[in-house]
């Protein structure tokens, strides 16, 4: 089973690069690094997957108190985390030669930003506190709080004036983007996907196992 | 237009090597402890063969 | 307790970069820059501002060897005359959005510190031709959705 998520998150990942240099044009206005995007978006698509699952696994825990929901929490935040890193790197590196800067402080990078410390500071709560059940709780409680940041980081765009320009995907009306970079786009999110599940799949185990030690 | 395609592997590059290293961590992490576990299930159902505590490879807990 | 120590330090790091984003966020990002009409409403000079908007086609002048760099930016409503020393990015250039650091001198023109080019949602492919709508890009700049 986990064999054939790894072959198909593999075959996803080749296929995205394929889509994103092989078939997608060269974009007319920025060049070829637009091609940056393919990596770009579809990582903080992961990473707001990630912290979603988050929200809904410590609220499932604070009901049940499942070890199982605390696991999966606690896995999504560091995969979350991971590509939240990701996203911001990638964006920088875009920035350099398109804005003219690696860095601003406008609303979009500013509230990935606190997104970003939040759930690094989630995953530090997590090895603070000594006693395990009311270290999971803490962390459920923060797992929620921080979910707000989400539509935060999203709307950014539209609520405040910033640099960073608005999604295109989501925007209603005459395409923003021709078919075939569309296209390119959603391979990757479908590739990146896999790869998350992947990577919280095994977390998730590796978790339970180190549960299991210490027991 | 510059294409920037330093920048463009760059990105890239920097994912490739974030990605891999933690797929790695993941591999190499459970099979750690996958081996300590069944030190330990050994240990426990032949507590004769090793009366005293052994610190096996790969062992994360020698017994106490 | 080392252990315990080095997650202390780190959660009083956090907690500090928190708290400076949030600070930054606040001050900065919410008014992150200023539109040309606003600046002219009120302008203050020595005062540094960010200030956004469009390069107005035609009046972009560039000097490669001496790196002057002179256009004017617009909001639709108002303009203001811009001058720059250094190279702009790539994606600067006139029907352009872009976002200036600098500040406004008493000779009544921005000192552009450093030129960031704002990019539109649009992506095109190499043969498709339409350009942006210039109404549409201005209210992107301005920020106020669709």
């Amino acid at each position: 089973m986990r064999r054939l998520l790894g072959g198909a998150t593999l075959a996803g990942l080749v296929a995205g690069l394929v889509m994103a240099f092989g078939i997608a044009p060269r974009e007319a206005t920025q060049g070829n690094v637009q091609r940056i995007m393919y990596l770009h978006v579809p990582s903080v698509w992961v990473a707001y997957l990630a912290f979603g699952v988050v929200l809904v696994a410590s609220v499932v825990y604070l009901v049940r108190r499942d070890d199982r929901a605390d696991r999966l929490a606690h896995a999504s935040a560091e995969v979350g985390v991971l590509f939240t890193g990701l996203t911001i790197a990638t964006g920088s590196i875009w920035g350099k030669p398109t804005w003219g800067t690696w860095w601003t402080w406008d609303a979009r990078l500013t509230s990935v930003s606190i997104l970003f410390v939040m759930y690094l500071g989630y995953l530090l709560l997590r090895g603070m506190v000594e006693d395990r059940e009311r270290g999971a709780r803490f962390a459920a409680v923060l797992g929620i709080v921080a979910a707000f940041n989400i539509p935060l980081v999203h709307f950014s765009v539209i609520w405040w004036r910033t640099l960073h320009q608005p999604p295109s995907l989501m925007k209603p009306g005459p395409g923003a983007m021709p078919g075939i970079i569309v296209a390119a786009l959603l391979v990757n999110f479908a590739a990146f996907t896999l790869l998350y599940v992947y990577f919280v799949t095994r977390r998730t185990v590796v978790l339970g196992l180190e549960a299991e030690a210490e027991a | 237009m510059a294409d920037n395609w330093s920048f463009v592997i760059a990105a890239y590059g920097l994912a490739v090597v974030v990605l891999a290293m933690y797929w790695r961590f993941l591999v190499r992490r459970e099979r750690e402890l996958d081996d300590a576990g069944v030190v330990r299930q050994q240990l426990r159902q032949a507590p004769g063969v090793s009366g005293h505590a052994q610190t096996e490879p790969g062992s994360r807990s020698p017994l106490p | 307790m080392n252990q315990k120590r080095k997650l202390i330090v780190g959660g009083i790091v956090i907690a500090g970069a928190l708290t400076y984003m949030i600070y930054a966020g606040v001050t900065q990002s919410a008014v992150y820059f200023v539109t040309p009409a606003e600046l002219r409403a009120a302008p203050v000079p020595g005062k540094a501002y960010r200030l956004g908007g469009m390069v107005v086609p035609g009046s972009l002048k560039w000097e490669p060897r001496s790196l002057d760099l002179s256009f004017t930016l617009s909001d639709g409503t108002a303009t203001v005359p811009v001058r720059h020393k250094g190279t702009p990015p790539d994606l600067f250039g006139e029907g352009r959005g872009a976002v200036l650091e600098g500040s406004w001198t008493a000779d009544g023109y921005f000192k552009a510190t450093l030129i960031m080019a704002k990019h539109s949602e649009e992506y095109k492919a190499p043969h498709d031709q339409s350009e942006a709508g210039y109404r549409e890009l201005l209210k992107t700049l301005r920020g106020e959705g669709r």
